[in-house]
């Protein structure tokens, strides 16, 4: 097996860098509890998803947290 | 914590988004509410969630963050149905017939050896293409 592309979604970064994930959007404007935005606002959730889809589709720097300021 | 101490195990991605699987993995806690609910004290286990779930029968079981907006919204943390209108928009090509989710833990050395082994043949069996990973 040759792996799959993971991509994570993190609002502590400091803790995920432990983790060494090869991919991480960190959206700035949440926190805890909120990777993907506040609750009802669809178009944020998706603005975030596609993004974090983008890191996977387009050659990223491996374990480098990208930040997301919406 | 030393999953990948020596190396970030980074897989380049190959092929088309708009045809491809995603399968979520989820450290938040998000379990179907028929499922017995994690030890919010500690527990290693995963639940698997069809990937046609309901997400209205979505609930959280974890004590280690507010999931105020997640009990409202569980697509704040574990976005099935934002996933499931990319899918209508062509984005993606689809989301696995499975998702992985788990609770709280500390126990780094279990996880690495009893439950990554675990997730990793489900994403192997389910055919997934990305992996999209959230935690609380």
């Amino acid at each position: 097996m040759t792996g799959v592309p993971t991509v994570l979604i993190t609002v502590e970064p400091e803790q995920s860098r432990m983790a060494r994930p090869p991919r991480a959007l960190w959206p700035v404007d949440y926190g805890l509890g909120n990777p993907l935005g506040m609750p009802e606002d669809a178009e944020v959730q998706k603005k975030i998803i596609r993004e974090a889809l983008d890191l996977v589709v387009n050659p990223s720097e491996p374990g480098r947290t990208y930040e997301l300021k919406l | 914590m030393e999953i990948s101490r020596l190396c970030i195990p980074y897989t380049p991605f190959e092929g088309e988004l708009g045809v491809s699987r995603v399968c979520m993995v989820s450290s938040t806690g998000v379990h179907l509410d028929d499922q017995e609910p994690y030890d919010t004290e500690g527990d290693t286990s995963i639940r698997i969630i069809p990937g046609d779930a309901d997400s209205s029968k979505l609930m959280i079981t974890h004590t280690h963050y507010d999931h105020a907006d997640g009990d409202r919204d569980v697509n704040v943390l574990f976005p099935i149905d934002r996933l499931r209108e990319l899918t209508e928009e062509r984005l993606i090509g689809g989301i696995t017939d499975t998702h992985i989710a788990m609770g709280f833990t500390q126990s780094f050395r279990e996880l690495r050896d009893n439950t990554l082994p675990l997730i990793a043949e489900e994403i192997k069996n389910n055919k997934a293409d990305i992996v999209f990973m959230t935690a609380g």
